[in-house]
């Protein structure tokens, strides 16, 4: 019960007509790390706000370190950190003053702002003026001010947008290592590398929609790429198989094996040519994110 | 409350509002300054004709248009730039994600907007004391007159404050509220024209002046304390409703 940081029923948003958020219920527990994953538009940065408490839920609860976020927003906000859309920074400010303006505001010690600012290694830049700033160093900043409270849920809205490949790895092996000091976190992003480079659990939105929530492990396996065959007779080749205990995927043309190591390629391969089918394609298919969304919605349509 | 107040004194650091606060006193003092010297044969004549009390008196006659003016438009002003450093900051999502209650954002902008408005107020206040002494006014200093007349201003202009306020935290876009806030101060000079709607809030801030040129000359503005019990008290009302529709409103 304790550990369920995160709960949503059958959350809801509505604007006007356009529904952007639907029937969400989302699971998160003590010391995961979620990756929330959907393309451009699909509802992330809407369920985010809602959890925090910045736009009301059309309909639907939610619940956060198990109590109900509508009767006791303060006391469950002091417990969270958060970085929405692209980062808050006051550009008349320096990095250490916007710091210092959250340090005030929440009554934090005043050592917390030096140990955020080594963390996203911005100590250096500490005194330089934010409008300044190339656009990792504001996103850096914005994450050193979630972290500044030592918070138990994090909250990082597509974290690394934005930024170059270093910037990228940088901001991932911080987040990585966040729940050794028991932190759970919640981060949304649209590419699928960067969620399974980092993510414990996965939950796909799409359309406003949740379409999958698992272990990353359930992902990755949907995510491994297939062996297309293509071969004279198709249903002959699936007999052939069968009798020998492979089963396979069929379409009209081509055979599909969820298989792709190499010894596996060349027994199918043998099977079919001494059975006297011409084999004249053997091809590992990779699937991008894109198929994988079209896999589960169409998996969700057939429900 | 104190934790949100001093987080958002930082804010304000190397923000323009300082020129805004001093914009009013600068401007009105200095036209005061080359009137009473350059013109000043001018200035003696007419105080005669309007029979002023004291040179402190024509003072205050002198400049109550120009500050009637002048200070609603730097209230608008002042009101924007304390709502567009959240704005251009992209901070009300952060702010309001934090634990503190969203009546208390509210309020510490409108204690902020208003210290602006009165620190400049009591530089103005101070600006026309000394400007009396240097131009050697035969007359005692009326701190009465000049005090009543400069913090009656923010009185007087309480409600257009709370609105604007309210508009400028709103609205994103600023040069919408600027636009209305200017809009409005003219309104309020033509209302004050005309006999049936002086009575209109919005024309206070140009009468709210403590003297006045009647027909008999100018004299003390008895119509005064009725104007700032109305707008002190639809200032209040204003602000209340300003909270309330920011407490519930959602946050993008
Ligand atoms: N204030 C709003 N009014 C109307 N539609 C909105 C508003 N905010 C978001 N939307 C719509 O909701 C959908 C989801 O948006 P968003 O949550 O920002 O997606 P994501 O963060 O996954 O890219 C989009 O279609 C967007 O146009
Ligand atoms: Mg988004």
């Amino acid at each position: 019960m304790d550990d369920q940081i995160v709960v949503t029923n059958d959350l809801t948003k509505k604007y006007k007509k356009h529904t952007s958020v639907e029937g969400l219920n989302l699971r998160i527990e003590r010391g995961q790390i979620y990756g929330f994953l959907g393309p451009n538009g699909a509802g992330k940065t809407t369920t985010i706000r809602m959890l925090l408490g910045l736009i009301q839920p059309t309909k639907g609860r939610i619940e956060l370190f198990g109590k109900s976020l509508k009767e006791n927003r303060l006391s469950i906000l002091e417990r969270i950190g958060s970085l929405v859309e692209s980062p808050t920074y006051y550009g008349n400010l320096t990095g250490r003053e916007n710091l210092e303006v959250v340090r005030r505001l929440r009554s934090l010690p005043e050592q917390r702002v030096d140990e955020v600012l080594s963390i996203v290694r911005l100590t250096k830049a500490a005194h330089r003026l934010t409008k300044e700033y190339s656009l990792g160093m504001k996103q850096r900043l914005g994450i050193a001010t979630a972290l500044l409270s030592r918070p138990d849920l994090l909250i990082l809205d597509e974290p690394t947008n934005g930024l170059d490949p270093s910037g990228i790895q940088e901001i991932r092996e911080l987040i990585k290592g966040l729940p050794q000091s028991g932190m759970s976190v919640l981060v949304s992003s649209h590419l699928l590398s960067e969620i399974d480079q980092m993510a414990t659990q996965v939950g796909v939105i799409h359309n406003g929609k949740m379409i999958f929530q698992d272990s990353i492990e359930q992902l990755r396996q949907r995510h491994k790429p297939l062996l297309k065959v293509g071969v004279s007779d198709v249903m002959e080749a699936k007999a052939i198989l069968q009798g020998k205990g492979i089963t396979t995927g069929g379409e009209k043309e081509f055979l599909w094996f969820d298989r792709t190591e190499p010894a596996f390629v060349s027994e199918i391969n043998s099977i079919l040519v001494q059975s006297g089918l011409s084999v004249y394609r053997l091809e590992e298919v990779k699937r991008s994110l894109e198929d994988i969304f079209l896999e589960l919605t169409s998996a969700e349509g057939s429900l | 409350m104190k934790e949100i107040l001093r987080a958002d004194q930082l804010k304000l650091k190397r923000s323009s509002i300082l020129i805004i606060v001093l914009l009013i006193p600068i401007l009105i003092l200095t036209y005061e300054l080359v009137n009473f010297t350059y013109r000043a044969e001018l200035v003696d004549k007419q105080a005669e004709l309007f029979h002023a009390g004291s040179m402190w008196m024509y003072l205050l006659y002198d400049n109550s248009l120009l500050f009637g003016l002048g200070f609603p438009l730097a209230a608008t002003l002042a009101a924007s730039i304390i709502a567009n450093i959240e704005h251009q900051a992209d901070g009300w999502k952060q702010l309001l994600a934090f634990p503190v209650s969203r009546s208390k954002v509210y309020l510490s902008k409108f204690i902020w907007l208003t210290m602006s408005l009165l620190i400049s107020l009591t530089i103005f206040l101070i600006g026309m004391i000394l400007l009396g002494k240097a131009l050697e006014f035969e007359e005692s200093v009326p701190l009465g007159l000049l005090a009543g007349d400069s913090y009656g201003m923010l009185i007087a202009t309480l409600p257009f404050t709370a609105f604007q306020l309210w508009l400028s935290m709103t609205i994103k876009n600023q040069a919408f509220p600027i636009l209305i806030g200017a809009i409005c101060t003219i309104m309020g000079l033509f209302l004050a024209a005309v006999q049936m709607t002086r009575w209109f809030p919005l024309a206070y801030p140009i009468q709210s002046s403590t003297v006045i040129l009647q027909y008999e000359g100018i004299g003390y503005n008895t119509d005064l304390p009725v104007y700032l019990a109305i707008n002190l008290m639809l200032g209040i009302a204003l602000l209340c409703m300003g909270v309330i529709h920011f407490v519930k409103r959602d946050n993008q």
